[in-house]
């Protein structure tokens, strides 16, 4: 996935290779600029004209990115679903929450106006706001509700996949805990899949299955949520989660230097300037991505000594 | 930079004190309507807060948004005027100074915002935007003077290399150290207060603990006071000497951090602690939380505005009439229709709700039968909220729910900080 820009070509992503099972979520983290929300959007095929992408993104056995605009404006919305960071970027301020609900599921369905209603009102329900709130406008709502709409609407026409792009950043804590508990209870009752990108580790432990950590476009590491949390390989990820400030944090660490410009990617491994175990390897060879453990890998020249 | 160990200031008395301090804000509202009702509109963002901080002390002021935080950071640097209480700031009340006696004193405290990039004008190198206030007090003329001022704050907070940076423009920069530039703009006329409004939101994780520990070593080295307004539990956690931690306009329960993390008093507190994510897969768990939202800052709920939210409500906590109508709301929208006895309350819309009391005209014959379905309903609700309601009666035509007088809330000490929670008083 590069983007061409005035400055030339960046490399936003760099042969990721990803899967998501059903009924699984998939958390993908990094810091700004790691490419997490590049994508969210590569999936949903959402990128902007000047994105080119090679490669596959394969769901339920067809590549969606060979399929037409018809095909995939089909899939999309009914199938896989996205929610993003600020409701008001999804929610038109001149349209009714109801209106929003028809326009999705008539969309995609051939149902009559008043089976399309009751369903809106089922979800909207569902998300626990009054059904007498249906015929308001986005901005007679609070932040919170905003977003559980945003969710009604993206779930109204269960999706398998949902893509959730830092769902919760914008609230507080409070709402975003019942947000999150949500879309856990969702994902259990429709097997729903769920790939969530965020930056807040802490929601990572508290809800992914597994857990991709981006680090300037590239893999860095890939597995299971307890692994990467407890046994984590990579020197970036290791440096990330001890970044983290929990409640028991006794001392701050923070990661030197600054993620790189993706249009001058550093050579071989791209975390190596600010690698405290860098070798003259890391700069000259790209790390090959190496399944350390079942489930388990980690894209870095010395991940046996750091198992 | 001089000033930090001038032997004028005693380390206990406080720098700042803050009593009673109310900021509401006039809603606007469509001329009919005011001329129906009188009642003035106001949100009440600060609704009687009062805290000091003594010199060289971190207090972090913590709450979700909406519940009033930045507007007292604001006002505390007189960026907006209070409504009433006191500013007390060096023993002076400047809670209603103009803005020309104010501005001396703004050297002496600096407020910096949660967004380093709108912080910075765009088109003023880095070098110049930290040298302005220098300019803009008459402090420094010379040019030169100027300069090196600017080159030994950036080195002091990490801008570096500073010869560098200094002509480099914002958008040049990372976010991390746009806001080192914001921190060096403040730092470069030796506050004694700082009011760090959400300083470290927006930075990566991986940036946010260098940006905290220059926070720390600023305080150190220049014995600077700060106020740290967050909604970040956590950081707050690590930074503050004390913790503040507000809810609509009030401050619930304030005392030293380490005590109110260990065992919070007030049920809020407790909710907001319980919630934060632990980054540990192994410690999951199933999370008590609170009900609904914050509710809107212009009709604050009765008595403990937490009340129609705890988890350890009372029925003393305030519990007021338009508690029961959305008990109702919540029983009509979730019972299955042609449930006997519904029909008798009609719809959601035929309710009023005034102060402690319910009520909805009626037409029935038999009012009776319409108080037995409220008592019922309320039966049903929580055993705080149904104990606090005094009577269900049929008068003349109206069926009205009255509720008692709530208890007054008082902040109370508890062990080594103050709660307002009537469980403590």
């Amino acid at each position: 996935m590069h983007y061409k820009t005035r400055r030339g070509e960046a490399h936003a992503l760099d042969e990721i290779s990803l899967e998501i099972a059903q009924g699984e979520t998939l958390g993908v983290v990094g810091e700004t600029g790691s490419g997490k929300s590049t994508l969210a959007k590569a999936v949903l095929g959402v990128l902007p004209p000047n994105a080119t992408v090679s490669g596959q993104i394969i769901y339920h056995g067809s590549d969606l990115t060979h399929l037409n605009d018809d095909t995939l404006r089909r899939i999309r919305g009914k199938e896989i679903a996205l929610i993003f960071q600020d409701p008001m970027t999804r929610l038109n301020p001149l349209m009714t929450i109801e209106d929003h609900f028809l326009e999705e599921i008539q969309a995609h369905e051939s149902i009559s106006v008043e089976e399309a209603r009751s369903r809106a009102r089922e979800a909207l329900v569902s998300m626990g706001i009054h059904e007498s709130r249906i015929r308001n406008y986005p901005h007679e709502f609070s932040g919170g509700m905003r977003q559980r709409i945003m969710i009604a609407l993206a779930l109204v026409l269960k999706p398998f996949l949902l893509v959730a792009d830092e769902p919760t950043t914008s609230l507080d804590v409070i709402v975003e805990s019942q947000i999150l508990e949500i879309l856990q209870d969702l994902r259990r009752v429709y097997k729903m899949s769920l790939l969530l990108i965020t930056h807040n580790l802490g929601i990572v432990a508290e809800v992914c299955d597994r857990v991709a950590v981006l680090y300037a476009g590239k893999l860095a590491e890939l597995g299971p949520v307890r692994d990467i949390f407890h046994r984590p390989i990579h020197p970036y990820t290791r440096a990330l989660l001890s970044s983290v400030i929990s409640l028991e944090t006794k001392e701050l660490h923070s990661i030197e230097g600054s993620p790189p410009d993706l249009l001058i990617p550093p050579s071989g491994c791209r975390f190596h300037p600010r690698c405290p175990y860098a070798q003259s390897i890391c700069k000259e060879n790209v790390p090959p991505l190496v399944e350390y453990r079942p489930g388990h890998f980690a894209a870095c020249h010395f991940g046996d000594t750091f198992l | 930079m001089t000033g930090s160990a001038s032997g004028l200031e005693s380390p206990a008395e406080d720098l700042l004190k803050v009593q009673d301090l109310l900021v509401h804000f006039p809603v606007k509202v469509p001329l009919i309507q005011r001329l129906i009702s009188r009642e003035k509109v106001v949100v009440h963002a600060v609704d009687g807060v009062s805290f000091s901080l003594k010199r060289g002390e971190i207090l972090g002021l913590v709450g979700e948004s909406g519940c009033g935080k930045t507007t007292v950071g604001r006002t505390i640097v007189r960026l907006l005027e209070p409504t009433s209480g006191r500013i007390i700031f060096e023993g002076r009340d400047i809670s209603h100074l103009s803005q020309s006696k104010l501005r001396p004193l703004r050297r002496r405290m600096q407020i910096i915002f949660q967004d380093p990039h709108a912080s910075l004008n765009p088109a003023m190198t880095i070098g110049r935007a930290i040298g302005h206030p220098l300019q803009i007090h008459g402090i420094v003329r010379d040019a030169e003077e100027v300069r090196q001022r600017v080159l030994d704050i950036m080195r002091e907070v990490g801008l570096t290399p500073e010869d560098q940076l200094f002509d480099k423009y914002p958008g040049d920069l990372s976010g991390g150290q746009k806001q080192r530039a914001v921190i060096a703009r403040a730092m470069i006329l030796e506050p004694r207060l700082l009011v760090v409004d959400e300083g470290v939101a927006m930075l990566d994780m991986s940036v946010r603990a260098k940006v905290l520990e220059l926070i720390l070593n600023l305080k150190r080295r220049h014995g600077l006071t700060y106020l740290f307004i967050t909604h970040d539990l956590a950081t707050a956690k690590f930074l503050c000497d004390r913790i503040a931690i507000m809810y609509l306009g009030r401050v619930v329960e304030l005392g030293p951090a380490a005590s109110i993390y260990a065992e919070p008093k007030h049920p809020y507190t407790q909710a907001l602690l319980q919630v934060i994510p632990i980054p540990d897969p192994d410690k999951r768990r199933k999370k008590i939380l609170p009900r609904g939202e914050v509710p809107d800052a212009i009709h604050p709920p009765a008595g403990c505005r937490f009340h129609p939210r705890c988890q350890s409500v009372l029925p003393t906590c305030g519990w007021e009439g338009r508690d029961f109508i959305d008990l109702l709301d919540e029983h009509l929208s979730t019972s299955p229709k042609g449930v006997e006895g519904d029909e008798l309350l009609g719809s959601i819309g035929e309710w009023w709700a005034e102060g402690f009391e319910a009520g909805r005209k009626t037409d029935a014959k038999d009012p009776k039968k319409l108080v037995e379905r409220v008592k019922e309903i309320l039966a049903r609700a929580p055993p705080a909220m149904a104990q606090a309601v005094q009577s269900v009666e049929a008068k003349g035509e109206f069926v009205i729910v009255q509720f008692r007088t709530p208890d007054k809330l008082v902040h109370t000490a508890v062990a080594d900080r103050t709660v307002e929670c009537l469980l403590y008083q």
